[in-house]
């Protein structure tokens, strides 16, 4: 019998409630976009959905499908173990997160739902769905979950929800963890210079949505999604710990990195318009943020 | 207790595959319906909109707003269209635009510069060629 690999408290029984279901949902929502987000923020994958005929979307669809069932067989994102039909419910599952989470981020970008023909969103979606279906069924292994909601599972000492000068200084930690994530996911992303191609599809009218939503996943990911330490952070009483607190301050580090390795690759200079400038760091900071709450929990 | 997707799954486990099927179920007849359509329709096709009620003079220039619209059944990479200004049945200035991509009903908008008043002459756009993915 194959086993789940990666999660710490599956459990072979079924049943579930709202809350578990919930919850596995949210993480396996938070996982795809960790593993989605940088492929789909690249403006070849917006291309070929544009020139995807509904027909090739439907293939497309399927062969995501078909890898989601084997990530979700070997790996998977509920809290238990899946054993036939369940795998296959479970990768059905998976698929649909993908789907809505791309929706949201389509549509946060203006690029769905915005006057474009129907064909051309399936296309988008579908041409970017595997990745991001798969970043979901790998859930159980790509980060962790506790041995219980209330963490503190598996007897591990947690560096969280400790006090004063000590909780101030994993503060700053998770600071540098952030900065870290963003620096990564920027250096790969700049260089290419899809930004460019990506800030000119992209209305002005849909940044604070942009905003919003990377604000929402992080805090998601982070705090909501049960991954290692979430309960602890909920306890902590450190201001900098506090989960919006925390959150809001990830995302400036991730806005700053980006801002620092624009400067760096030369996409934004003196000479550039401050709204340029605005433009490119705010949607950089949509992945750059979910690279920063992914380095968050690296610590 | 079954780990199977039959006797052991809850109502909150339902629920939840109940809704992704219609996520996915949603999709799959979209694409299917699109497809039908696309099916119906006669190739790819462009349509021009001059804009000369929204013309405006800048010197001895009039700037006329123009969409070009995909209303094709397919995505179009490349185009030249020709933009004449007549006089009657003379062609008193050309220009010729390029459309570098458009997806299906995808609008490229611009403005198209000339020294003819709108108001008195006509505007006609002639498609030269068309490239399809």
């Amino acid at each position: 019998m194959s086993q789940p690999r990666g999660g710490s408290s599956l459990s072979v029984a079924s049943g579930r409630g709202w809350p578990d279901v919930l919850d596995d949902a949210v993480r396996g929502l938070a996982s795809g976009f960790l593993v989605g987000v940088p492929v789909v923020f690249t403006a070849d994958v917006w291309w070929l959905g544009d020139q995807s005929s509904p027909i090739e979307s439907l293939f497309l669809l399927a062969a995501a499908y078909v890898l989601t069932l084997a990530a979700v067989a070997w790996i998977g994102f509920q809290r238990r173990v899946a054993r036939g039909w369940a795998r296959v419910t479970d990768a059905v599952e998976a698929l649909a997160i993908a789907i809505l989470a791309l929706v949201a981020i389509f549509w946060s970008l203006g690029l769905i739902g915005d006057g474009q023909a129907a064909s051309v969103a399936l296309g988008r979606i579908a041409v970017a769905v595997a990745p991001v279906s798969l970043g979901v069924a790998i859930a159980n292994h790509l980060l962790a979950r506790d041995g219980s909601v209330g963490d503190g599972g598996g007897g591990l000492p947690t560096p969280y929800g400790v006090r004063g000068a000590e909780g101030r200084q994993q503060g700053l930690y998770e600071l540098g963890a952030a900065a870290a994530g963003a620096l990564f996911l920027c250096i790969a992303v700049v260089p290419v210079d899809d930004l460019s191609a990506i800030v000119s599809r992209v209305p002005v009218r849909n940044l604070p949505v942009v905003i919003l939503l990377s604000l929402l996943v992080s805090y998601s990911v982070v705090f909501a999604s049960g991954f290692t330490g979430e309960g602890a952070r909920h306890g902590s009483d450190d201001l900098l710990q506090h989960p919006l607190v925390e959150t809001v301050a990830a995302y400036l580090v991730a806005l700053g990195v980006a801002l620092l390795v624009l400067w760096l690759f030369r996409r934004i200079d003196a000479g550039s318009q401050p709204f340029e400038i605005y433009n490119k760091v705010i949607l950089l900071g949509f992945p750059a943020s979910m690279a920063a709450a992914a380095g968050r929990l690296a610590i | 207790m079954s780990a199977g997707a039959g006797d052991g799954r809850s109502l909150a486990e339902w629920v939840t595959l109940a809704l992704s099927l219609l996520v996915i179920g949603t999709l799959v007849t979209v694409a299917v319906m699109e497809q039908s359509r696309l099916e119906q329709q006669e190739g790819p096709g462009l349509t021009v909109i001059f804009d000369a009620d929204h013309a405006t003079r800048r010197g001895d220039s009039y700037v006329i707003p123009y969409a070009i619209r995909n209303t094709g059944s397919e995505a179009i990479t490349s185009a030249e269209i020709w933009f004449d200004v007549l006089e009657g049945a003379t062609v008193v200035e050309s220009a010729e635009i390029r459309v570098a991509f458009l997806p299906l009903q995808g609008t490229q908008r611009g403005i198209f510069v000339t020294t003819h008043d709108p108001a008195r002459y006509a505007l006609r756009d002639r498609l030269e060629s068309l490239q399809i993915p």
